[in-house]
This record gives C-alpha cells, sequence and structure tokens, in this order.
C-alpha cells in the first residue's frame, strides 16, 4: 500500500524523471504529466492526493492551473516548485491555498515532507468529506417529526420545554430524541449540535 | 510664270491664259535628308525674308517641317534683320543646323542682292548649311534634292518658244518638274565630317578636291620606280605596326584609364606582354622582360595553389577563368587582385595564346572587411547583457539541471538507505546525472560567451537616428539577401531617454531575425517595414516581417534559450525585453495578419521619468 497518490506537474522531462524516482523511493505511487492540461483531463480519474506543480510552465501556468483546481471539488492539494521564486508569486500561490512552496534545485527531504503534508491534508479532507456524506444521509433518514424535534434539542433546551413547545407529551419528546441521536449516530448534545451546524441545520427559535 | 511651285499656283490662282512651268518642292523629304546627314539634329534656324514669296514660303515649312519631325526644334528667323541672324547663327547651340530660303527683304526691311543673303550666312554661321536650290549648291550649301532654277527656266524657254510657235497656250500642259537626285557639295561633307556613307542612294558628289595621289602623282610614282618592291613592303609594314601599336596603345589607354592592367602570353613562351597599368599592380618593373615565374612569386603563397590550378584548369578545358586572390608586393604589403583570362586561339600559326586582366581591388575589399567588422561589432554589442538584467530569465534555466541532478542523486542515496539496489534504476539515474550535467554546462558556456560588463548611456535620443544607423550597417547584407527594406519613420518625433547603442542591439536583433524568419520566403514577401510613431506616453517603434511567423504562443518567443534556429543561441530576444525593460518601455510580438510577424517596442519619451 502506497503512502499516498502523487501527480508531478513539469515540461522539462528530466526533471520529472528524478523526482520520480525520488519519491516512488520513499514509497508514493507517481504520476507524471508534462503539463498542466494533460493533467486536468486526466484529474477525475485519477484519485490523487497530491501534486506537485510547476509555476512557470509554457501554456498553462502553475498559478493558472490552481485557479482551475479551486474551483473543482475535491481537488489535491498542491506543492509548488520554482526556479524563480519571487515574494509576490509565492504569497498569491499560498493564500490561494497551495500546501508549500519551494524552490529548485529542490531539496529531497524538503520536498518529501510538504508531500506528506498534501497527502496528510487529502486524507483529512477525504475523510471529512465522508462523513458530511455519511451525515446527510443520516439527515435523510430522520422523519419529519423527528427533524423537528432535532431542531429544538440542539438548541439545549429541556424536554420539558420542548413538548410545551411543540404541544406533545415530555415522554414523546424523549423517545424522539433518543431515535435522533441513534440515527444521527451521536452521544450527546453537543455532538448532535456539532454535526447539525455541519450540515446547516438551523436551530429552532425561541418563542 | 516661271519656277513656281505648285502651291503657289494653287494660292494664285491663274486665269487660262496663264501658263505655269511649277516646280515640285517636297519639304518633308528636304528635312528628312538633312536628318539623315545630321541625326543628332536637334535645332533648325529657318532662315525666310518678309516678302509676300518669302512669307507664302515659311506658312508652307511652318505647315509641314514642325509635324512630320517633333523631334527638332525650329527656329524662325523672319521676324530679325540679317544683322541679328547673323549673330544668332555664329553661336548656335550644339546640334543645330541652317535651313536657308529666300532672303530677298529681311525683318528690317533691307532688301539684299541675289545671293548675298547666303554668302553672310555662310561667313557666319557655326552650324551645317542647307538649302533647297541647286544654285545655292557650291555657295556654302551643303546638298540634298535640290530643284534646279535654271532648267525650270529651260522649261519656260521652251514653253514660251511652243507659244511663239502658234502653239495655243491652254493646250499646253507642263509637267511639275521633280527635284534633282540628291546632290551634295564635297567641301562642306568634309568641313561638317560627314561621312559619304550617310549619303542617300544614288546621291552626287561635286566640288570634291583631289587627293593627295592625284596633286602629286609624279613624285610618288618617283618614289616607286626606285626600290619600289622594298619601298612598298617598308610602307606596308610601318602601317601594320603602326596600327597594332596603336590599337595596342589604345587598349592601354582604355584599360589604363579604368585602373585595370592587361597581359598577353604565347602559350610556347615563357615571357609575358604586359601593359604598364598591370606591371604596376604586380609590382613588378616597367621595362624589362616580365617570366611567368616572376608573376607567379608575387602572388600570395596561400592563393597561389588555388590560382595556379584555376589558369590551368582553364588551358585545359579551354574556359575563362576568374578569381580574386592577393598580391605580395616588393615591399612585402599586400593587396587584393581580381583577374580574369583565358587562352585565345587566334594566332595565325593556330598557336594558343593566352591573355587577360587584373584589376586592383584593395580599396573595394578594405570596404568589404570595414563593413565586416563592423557588422560583427554591432552582431556582438546585441548579445551583450548585464550579470544582473539575466539573472531572473537565468536562474530558471540553470536550476532545472540542476534540480535534476539533486533530486536524481537524493533518489539514489535514498534507494541505498533502504537497500534497494536495483542496478538498472542506478544506472538510469547516473545516465541523467551526466546528461543533465551537460545541460547545465553548455548554458553556463553560452553565458560566459555573451558576458560583459556595458557602460549605459542614457540621454536624450532620437529613436529615428537610431533607427537608420543600424539600417545603414545591415543595408548591404540585406541587399545580398534580397530582402527590401522600407521605413516609415514619423518625422519630427519627439526624443526618447535611452542608451542607443543599447536600442540599436534591440533594433538589430528584431531586424536580424525578421530577415531569418524571411529566408525562404518568395521574392515578394521578402519585405522589412520598420516603423515609428509618437503615441501619448512614447515612442513606438515595429518591425515587420512577412516570413514564416511564430508558431506557438507569441510571448514564448522572448523565453531564454527559446530557439527554432540550428544555431545561435536563444537568448537574443530575452536580452532585448530586459534592455527595453529597463529603459521602461515594453516590446511584444503579435502575428501579422498578413503573414509574418510584428515586434512592437515602446519607450517613454524623455522628461517623462523612467
Amino acid at each position: 500500500m502506497s503512502a499516498g497518490s502523487i501527480g508531478i506537474v513539469d515540461d522539462d522531462p528530466a526533471l520529472l524523471r528524478a523526482l520520480r524516482r525520488l519519491l516512488t523511493v520513499e514509497g508514493f505511487a507517481v504520476r507524471t504529466f508534462d503539463s498542466a492540461t494533460q493533467l486536468l483531463a486526466a484529474l477525475d480519474a485519477a484519485d490523487l492526493d497530491c501534486l506537485v506543480v510547476d509555476v512557470t510552465m509554457p501554456g498553462l501556468s502553475g498559478l493558472e492551473l490552481q485557479e482551475h483546481l479551486n474551483a473543482r471539488d475535491g481537488a489535491p492539494p498542491i506543492v509548488f516548485l520554482t526556479g524563480d521564486g519571487n515574494i509576490p508569486m509565492t504569497v498569491r500561490a499560498i493564500q490561494a491555498g497551495a500546501v508549500n512552496f519551494l524552490t529548485k534545485p529542490v531539496n529531497d527531504t524538503d520536498l518529501i515532507a510538504a508531500v506528506q503534508q498534501g497527502v496528510d491534508l487529502a486524507v483529512r479532507r477525504k475523510a471529512r468529506h465522508e462523513k458530511l456524506g455519511q451525515a446527510r444521509e443520516r439527515l435523510a433518514s430522520l422523519t419529519p417529526r423527528e427533524f423537528e424535534v432535532m431542531t429544538h434539542v440542539i438548541t439545549g433546551r429541556p424536554n420539558k420545554q420542548i413538548a410545551a413547545e411543540l404541544g406533545t407529551g415530555e415522554q414523546t419528546i424523549k423517545v424522539h430524541r433518543m431515535r435522533v441521536m441513534e440515527k444521527m449516530g451521536v452521544d450527546s448534545v453537543v455532538e448532535l449540535a456539532r454535526l447539525a451546524a455541519l450540515l446547516k441545520v438551523k436551530p429552532a427559535a425561541s418563542r | 510664270m516661271v519656277g513656281v511651285d505648285q502651291r503657289r499656283l494653287t494660292a494664285m490662282g491663274g486665269g487660262p491664259l496663264d501658263i505655269a512651268v511649277a516646280v515640285q518642292i517636297d519639304l518633308p523629304q528636304l528635312m528628312q535628308d538633312i536628318v539623315q546627314l545630321l541625326p543628332q539634329t536637334r535645332e533648325v534656324f529657318v532662315v525666310m525674308g518678309t516678302a509676300p514669296l518669302e512669307q507664302f514660303w515659311e506658312q508652307e515649312i511652318r505647315r509641314e517641317w514642325p509635324g512630320h519631325f517633333p523631334q527638332l526644334t525650329f527656329h524662325w528667323m523672319s521676324d530679325r534683320s540679317l544683322e541679328e541672324t547673323l549673330k544668332v547663327l555664329s553661336h548656335p547651340p550644339p546640334h543645330s543646323a541652317v535651313f536657308y530660303g529666300i532672303l530677298n527683304r529681311d525683318a528690317a526691311g533691307v532688301p539684299h542682292e541675289g545671293e548675298s543673303g547666303l554668302l553672310a550666312v555662310r561667313q557666319a554661321a557655326g552650324a551645317p548649311l542647307f538649302g533647297y536650290s541647286m544654285e545655292q549648291l557650291g555657295q556654302g550649301v551643303l546638298g540634298g534634292r535640290l530643284i534646279s532654277m535654271r532648267d525650270s527656266g529651260m522649261d519656260a524657254a521652251g514653253v514660251a518658244l511652243e507659244i511663239l510657235q502658234g502653239t495655243a497656250p491652254e493646250s499646253l500642259k507642263v509637267q511639275p518638274r521633280p527635284p534633282s537626285p540628291p546632290t551634295f557639295d564635297w567641301r562642306e561633307l568634309n568641313r561638317w565630317h560627314i561621312p559619304e556613307s550617310r549619303l542617300p542612294l544614288g546621291s552626287t558628289v561635286l566640288y570634291r578636291e583631289p587627293s593627295l595621289w592625284q596633286t602629286h602623282r609624279g613624285t610618288v610614282l618617283a618614289v616607286l620606280t626606285v626600290g619600289a618592291a622594298q619601298t612598298a613592303l617598308i610602307l606596308m609594314l610601318l602601317a601594320a605596326r603602326r596600327q597594332a601599336r596603336e590599337g595596342h596603345a589604345a587598349m592601354s589607354l582604355a584599360t589604363d584609364a579604368s585602373g585595370v592592367g592587361f597581359w598577353r602570353r604565347e602559350t610556347d613562351s615563357d615571357e609575358i606582354q604586359a601593359s604598364p597599368k598591370w606591371r604596376e599592380i604586380f609590382g613588378l618593373p616597367e621595362r624589362g622582360v616580365i617570366r611567368v615565374a616572376d608573376v607567379l612569386q608575387r602572388i600570395h603563397p596561400e592563393d597561389e595553389p588555388r590560382v595556379r590550378e584555376a589558369i590551368e584548369a582553364s588551358a585545359r578545358e579551354g574556359r575563362r577563368y576568374e578569381f580574386e586572390h592577393r598580391v605580395v608586393l616588393p615591399d612585402g604589403s599586400t593587396r587584393w587582385v581580381a583577374s580574369m583570362g583565358r587562352a585565345d586561339d587566334q594566332d595565325s600559326a593556330q598557336k594558343l595564346r593566352t591573355r587577360g586582366i587584373s584589376m586592383d581591388i584593395s580599396h573595394r575589399k578594405g570596404i568589404e572587411s570595414q563593413m565586416e567588422r563592423q557588422r560583427s561589432d554591432m552582431a556582438h554589442l546585441s548579445r551583450v547583457a548585464t550579470l544582473g538584467e539575466l539573472s531572473g530569465a537565468l536562474a530558471h534555466e540553470l536550476n532545472q539541471p540542476l534540480g535534476s541532478i539533486l533530486a536524481n542523486a537524493q533518489a539514489a542515496r535514498r534507494m541505498m538507505d533502504r537497500e534497494r539496489f536495483d542496478l538498472t534504476e542506478l544506472r538510469e539515474i547516473l545516465e541523467d546525472i551526466i546528461s543533465e550535467d551537460r545541460r547545465a554546462g553548455k548554458v553556463i558556456v553560452r553565458l560566459k560567451a555573451l558576458l560583459k560588463r556595458g557602460e549605459a548611456v542614457r540621454q536624450e535620443t532620437n529613436i529615428n537616428t537610431c533607427v537608420e544607423d543600424v539600417l545603414a550597417v545591415v543595408r548591404g547584407d540585406l541587399a545580398s539577401r534580397g530582402i527590401q527594406v522600407a521605413r516609415e519613420l514619423e518625422q519630427p518625433l519627439r526624443e526618447i531617454h535611452a542608451d542607443c547603442i543599447q536600442i540599436q542591439q534591440v533594433l538589430l536583433n528584431l531586424i536580424t531575425n525578421a530577415c531569418d524568419a524571411m529566408e525562404s520566403s518568395p521574392a515578394d514577401r521578402r519585405r522589412l517595414t520598420v516603423r515609428t510613431y509618437g503615441e501619448d506616453q512614447g515612442a513606438h517603434l515595429e518591425v515587420i516581417d512577412r516570413g514564416a511567423g511564430i508558431s506557438g504562443n507569441v510571448d514564448e518567443v522572448f523565453r531564454p534559450f527559446h530557439t527554432t534556429k540550428t544555431k545561435g543561441l536563444g537568448l537574443g530576444l530575452a536580452i532585448c525585453k530586459t534592455i527595453i525593460e529597463s529603459h521602461g518601455g515594453r516590446l511584444w510580438a503579435e502575428s501579422n495578419p498578413e503573414g509574418g510577424a510584428i515586434f512592437h517596442v515602446t519607450l517613454p519619451f524623455g522628461g517623462s521619468g523612467s
């Protein structure tokens, strides 16, 4: 099992070979692309965890690629390489979400560390994404009544109050509450509230 | 009525009892003969009086001559007195001729008896004189198809006789008398150096003077009878020799005048006959025998084998040789000479002769090498830039190979750390390292060849001057490559604050690129246009070519080491861009909609701060 799936984008074939060797030795699965266009074409099918991109390339530049990727969902994080780094460019890249900006000739330790960082970030994102997906599904499995109860529960109000507000018995509320917790897979109100916030569920307003 | 031209008859009318013995004057033919004798004629002075008959004739001439002879300018002397006419005629413009018609009364009303007018004109005239009647011939007129007044007179007498003998006048038909066949005065022909070959067919030449033979026949005969054969032979030889020498001298004269030396040699002979100029060119003595060996000695040792070979080849194949070579003079200096010669089999004994010419071309060579030096200086200048200006562009180019070398080495080291000894892979790594190292080395070498610290001097400069200077330097080169240059330079143009030498480097680079782009273009597309004009902020310059154009991204051409040529560094445009940008301007390229490329340069005006 690989340490992560990496895509390297650079117009210099010799450098492409060298970087691939370096990362492969460290256990990464590497794919190389000689232009940003080539990468964009293969992106969806590739399932890459992290990208190593040269900033100055003919045609679509590295920074332009970043813009394209940001417009997409689930694009992998980028480590930028440059032979000619100037500060404004670096700042822009970082602000737009690059993991790091390294100057050539690149130091192997620095590169590997940055790539690892990128992979970790990707993994975390993926996990979060999955979790969110899961949570959405769970939310969708709630009945309308359960949903309504949830919006009150996350405000922190006691069951008695909720029952009064919804015009039903306290016991009914207790039962609904339990069901919600179960379905949403949480143990506490705090967790539920967090999940709800993630799912952008609006808490019920006080009356 | 006698001797009246038919025309006049018509004009005059006449009753049934009037009989006219008319003559026929062919005016165009008269002038045609004049032009045939003197083809160079451009101005014709027509001498005619003011009496009615004279005026009648002038009108006729005015009607006929200018129309038929548009190349001639006619001057009508009828409004001048004879005195004035003589003044004019004594200093006529070149290529003039005078036609003397009738001058019985001049503009001043002065009558002139008989042919006194003609004599006076003959005396004064500085141009050939022509007339219309046979009676004028012998009095200074050149001649032509003249009418004979005497013959008309004879006709008239005959008619009168008829009438007296009782023939009814109206029954007498008198044919108009045509002009006589062309007749000329030899003395006048000689005076104006008109060769008899120009005379019309069937001409008669009168008043010949007897030749030497005719006048001194006796003496000549006497000479001949005494040792006739010998004398004749000597005379013949002398004549032949004089001719040859004259011919040779003429040749020498012609060649000397043009700086060309001339030589000749019989094939069997070792000796060369050479003109003084040729001797001078080769640094050989003015007099004395010249042998082939002497000449070969003079030829520069480096050129000698080539020269010898060319001459031998030409002798073998009987064709002309021509080449440029150096000659080493006695004082040790060299000069460039162009020589041309060939074998020539015109000897009566069927022997082969060779001859040729040589010309000193040192001057031309000097200029050529001067121009070449100037050009290479400029080309060199175009590759110069300071280290600081280039660093950004170069960093990328060097960091690429360095980057791969480092990554490769590090990968290899990590492999060993993990005890992954894949020999194939390690070999590949080492090969890549080596080739990338070489790549970096090339960059350094090129860079070293280019870099030199230059002193940049910026001042108020007229960009048009920079353009003109560069165009002057490349003019010869462009001409030899068949490229037309069009300039569209706005005048006047506000000055820019720039280092003209650097701007010229850029220009030279752009122009050279444009010419290279048109290398394989057809003749009608080998056109370079340089345009300048002022804009709000600064001067705008365009270098336009109709060549192959820019394939791919137009900005890519400015990248360092971008080149589509098999030789050359590819750094030119990157440096140009740096130079222009450091002046506060911009350099960019676009595709020419008509094919080819347009390179734009903008530079801010002086005083606007840069």
